[in-house]
């Protein structure tokens, strides 16, 4: 009960940092995603599921755009991490999980706008890398994850 | 040398970062920070009236004549502050804290406390309105380059773009790209050309603009009545 109640209030934190962006659009990451990924790839599948669908719901609801793909998009992302976790529990494998996670984003919101912008899809792969090495640094002892499990 | 190219990618967020903390370091009143707010108002409605006399003195006699069987429409603006932001990295969507209730429609543009253009209304409830900034992908406009030229503003996520520009125009690199408030006569500036591709099989070329306004972090916003 603890676990679930610390992973929401991080999740509900990382929800706020993207709404209220307090580096404005200097800083091209999308937090409560980078927190999903974290959570699929160190808690069950049922756990990830249900806060997957939770704050993709929440991300819909906050979002200006009447289009909600979030909730399926996490649901999805869920999922696949699960399936690639399940077959492959080496280093690399969480590597490519988190690229292939991220470059999925990157397509589905591409295909949402009908554009390619090639830089900023650059820098949000650089800044995402960089934000989910520090996202996992500070979460993982609060969420009291071994390290041996990230491994 | 190697450090600093790797920060490369993070110099916008390394500039955040220095304003927000030298912006928090300075001691704001209410009161004294009403009377920055009035002071800004005041200047910028002075900057707009300067830029509107400037243009003013550039029109040729052919649209002077068509101006005056227009009636001329007085502006007001209303400063208000983004609350929060749309979490999609995609969309540059913002909430402000103004809505019906301070006179806020639909399509009304908003501009910077330096007179540029930073996007338009697109929905408002009674105390909120939601602003669409000119990077957002779906932000359009049309607008003037230089003094001849016309085209359609596409907001963009790496640039902002000028399409539909009639190949027999004629553009140079920094011409202001700026732009008309209906009915009246106050030209908004958006930002200067910075590329030109130029197809000579196509009817329409196209241009990219570096926008005047390039601070990420946006404080005060003042929407034009």
């Amino acid at each position: 009960m603890t676990r679930n109640l610390r992973i929401l209030f991080s999740l509900l934190i990382l929800l706020l940092l993207d709404l209220t962006k307090p580096f404005g659009y200097s800083l091209f990451t999308e937090f409560t995603f980078l927190g999903i990924i974290f959570i699929a790839i160190n808690y069950p599948l049922q756990t990830a599921l249900i806060f997957g669908i939770i704050f993709g719901y929440f991300k819909d609801a906050a979002s200006t755009t009447s289009v909600s793909f979030n909730i399926f998009e996490f649901a999805l992302i869920v999922i696949f991490i699960y399936y690639f976790l399940h077959n492959f529990r080496k280093k690399a494998a969480f590597f490519f999980i988190f690229y292939a996670a991220l470059i999925i984003h990157l397509m589905v919101n591409n295909i949402y706008i009908h554009r390619v912008p090639y830089f900023f899809s650059l820098l949000f792969l650089i800044h995402s890398s960089v934000a989910f090495f520090l996202l996992n640094y500070i979460l993982s002892p609060w969420l009291k994850i071994p390290q041996a499990e990230n491994e | 040398m190697f450090a600093l190219l790797l920060l490369l990618p993070f110099k916008g967020f390394i500039a955040n970062i220095l304003i927000l903390f030298s912006d928090q370091r300075l001691p704001v009143f209410n009161q004294s920070r009403k009377v920055i707010e009035k002071l800004e108002k005041d200047n910028l409605l002075l900057s707009l009236a300067l830029k509107k006399s400037k243009l003013l003195e550039d029109e040729n006699n052919k649209l002077k004549k068509a101006l005056e069987f227009r009636t001329e429409k007085h502006i007001d603006v209303v400063g208000t502050d983004v609350i929060s932001f749309d979490p999609s990295s995609w969309r540059r969507i913002v909430l402000v804290n103004a809505g019906k209730n301070k006179g806020i429609r639909n399509g009304m543009y908003a501009i910077d406390d330096n007179g540029y253009l930073v996007g338009k209304i697109i929905s408002v409830t009674n105390d909120y309105g939601r602003l669409m900034l000119i990077d957002d992908p779906e932000f359009s406009l049309p607008v003037f380059i230089g003094n001849d030229a016309m085209g359609m503003l596409q907001g963009g996520l790496d640039s902002l773009r000028i399409l539909y520009i009639d190949n027999s125009d004629k553009i140079n690199l920094n011409d202001i790209v700026w732009f008309k408030i209906p009915l009246a006569s106050y030209p908004i500036y958006i930002g200067r050309v910075m590329k030109i591709n130029e197809n000579k099989e196509n009817l329409f070329f196209e241009v990219k603009v570096r926008p005047f306004n390039s601070n990420s972090i946006l404080n005060k916003i003042f929407i034009i009545k």
